[in-house]
């Protein structure tokens, strides 16, 4: 991948979040949760043979 | 000048490449100071391809409908030896060593690059409002948005300072610069056109297809493009040209939260294309809010899997981008895989749609374009965010990986575009711009 090319050091999730304000931390939390939430939804409906996962690009072209 | 008509013009030898890359290159110097469209011009090399390419044709060789066709190619499209930056200060100083494998076979089809189009920062947005490279311009009013990702490549095609552009389409980043702007924008099958070399925003959601003035040039575009050989059908002209197509209007959520001229303007086109012999058909879509919430979690997730080793570097970044990249990283992996799931299932239920018709009509966004600065709209009579109102009927689509055309429909009252999306089931490109032609010539 081309950003390889970019010099950065990784970097640790719980480190990166210490960059954040609380403020925006619960923030942006709010707003991944809310749409979760509504996914979970969704998922939680679906019956357990959907867990089976087959491109349908793959099978399309024959892959 | 569509591409079709300089096409024409070229191989009649009423016009040469030089003088068309000319022509373009006089507008992006007359126009860009205003409306930032591209974030470099490359006008030497311009002329000296076109001039090589005069002296093939000269020499009998033609390479076809594209040859002379000056092309812009959206800035996070690799270009060797070209900088790239990909709207953000991360890749400011990027020069690739390669072209993205869209840009071969362009070059090879005998496009002329006249330059690099700006975008929304690293094509994650919808506005094109670049806090490193500059506010992009809507040309029908320049206090408002051009709509993006590919923002710039929608300004370009819209005022003739390119006659071909290249556009990326993560989650609406074609469909809704198109509408925005008032041209034709292809998102094609996920997978059609070779997304190799080309900076990467949702691995599972990225596609490229061209944008251009007219239906016809999108399909001679997306040719080059991917290899397949598409054109507008012959009785695209014809009394009704549409005889035998099926197409579905939804009753639910697609018309649900839009703009009254919108609704008015794509069931107009419904109309219309009746009026050219295709039967229309009330359809029910499945739970598309599912889907779009399950977009956004894959999207979120895909994206900080390539920038989180940067985000320590907070000055580097838009602020909308930041904040979105960094939600990314509060994504769980069971939500990821959660989303996968009801994208396959929503996939399945979508499809089996057309068993019934061949295409669907949509709106290709739910408003005209926003004022920039806007960060929040009137719809349904609630406020809502401007991205996520403007994403939600295109969105879905990416994850479903079907091909879709915008195209313009109409006007508003104050006479900005208004644009129709047109859906069809995999690999059917040829329905979209079948219907799209007939409705275009009329």
């Amino acid at each position: 991948m081309e950003t390889d090319n970019i010099s950065s050091p990784d970097i640790a999730p719980e480190h990166l979040a210490k960059s954040l304000t609380p403020e925006e931390h619960a923030r942006w939390r709010a707003l991944v949760e809310g749409t979760a939430e509504t996914l979970r939804k969704a998922a939680a409906a679906l019956p357990l043979a959907e867990q089976m996962a087959v491109s349908f690009h793959m099978e399309e072209q024959g892959l | 000048m569509t591409i079709s008509e300089a096409s024409a013009r070229i191989h009649s030898g009423a016009l040469t490449c030089v003088a068309l890359a000319e022509q373009c290159l006089e507008k992006i110097e007359a126009l860009n100071p205003k409306l930032n469209a591209f974030i470099t011009v490359t006008a030497d090399a311009a002329r000296n391809r076109a001039r090589e390419l005069d002296h093939e044709l000269a020499a009998g060789r033609d390479r076809g409908r594209l040859h002379g066709i000056p092309i812009a190619h959206k800035d996070l499209v690799f270009t060797r030896g070209i900088r790239t930056t990909c709207g953000s200060l991360l890749f400011q100083d990027f020069i690739p060593a390669y072209n993205a494998a869209v840009v071969d076979r362009l070059e090879e089809a005998g496009a002329v690059l006249v330059g690099k189009t700006g975008l929304h920062e690293l094509a994650y947005g919808i506005t094109s409002e670049n806090p490193h490279f500059g506010v992009i311009r809507n040309p029908h009013d320049p206090e408002r948005v051009p709509g993006g990702s590919s923002g710039g490549a929608g300004v370009a095609i819209a005022t003739g300072m390119a006659l071909l552009a290249t556009g990326t389409d993560t989650g609406g980043s074609i469909r809704i610069p198109a509408s925005f702007c008032g041209i034709v924008g292809l998102k094609p099958t996920y997978g059609l056109v070779d997304t190799t070399g080309i900076q990467p925003l949702g691995l599972s959601l990225d596609h490229c297809g061209p944008m251009a003035a007219t239906v016809r040039d999108a399909a001679w575009a997306l040719s080059a493009m991917c290899g397949r050989s598409y054109d507008v059908p012959a009785e695209a002209a014809a009394e009704r040209p549409l005889s035998g197509l099926r197409i579905g209007v939804p009753s639910n959520f697609f018309f649900e939260e839009i703009a009254p001229e919108v609704a008015e303007a794509v069931q107009a086109s419904a109309k219309r294309a009746a009026a050219l012999g295709a039967s229309i058909h009330a359809i029910e879509v499945p739970d598309i809010e599912a889907l779009n919430a399950a977009g956004r979690i894959i999207l979120l997730a895909e994206a900080s899997a390539i920038y989180r080793r940067h985000l320590h570097r907070r000055e580097l970044f838009g602020s909308d981008v930041f904040a979105l990249l960094h939600q990314g990283l509060m994504v769980s992996g069971a939500d990821y895989v959660d989303a996968q799931r009801v994208r396959r299932v929503i996939t399945a239920q979508f499809r089996a749609l057309f068993q019934k018709v061949d295409c669907v009509f949509a709106p290709a966004t739910a408003t005209v374009a926003p004022r920039i600065g806007e960060r929040e709209i009137f719809m349904g009579g609630k406020l809502t965010d401007v991205r996520l109102a403007t994403t939600r009927v295109v969105r879905g689509i990416n994850m479903l990986g079907l091909p879709a055309l915008a195209l313009p429909c109409g006007t508003s009252p104050e006479g900005l575009p208004i644009g129709l999306q047109i859906i069809a089931d995999a690999f059917r490109e040829d329905v979209l711009l079948r219907a799209g032609a007939a409705l275009e010539s009329r």
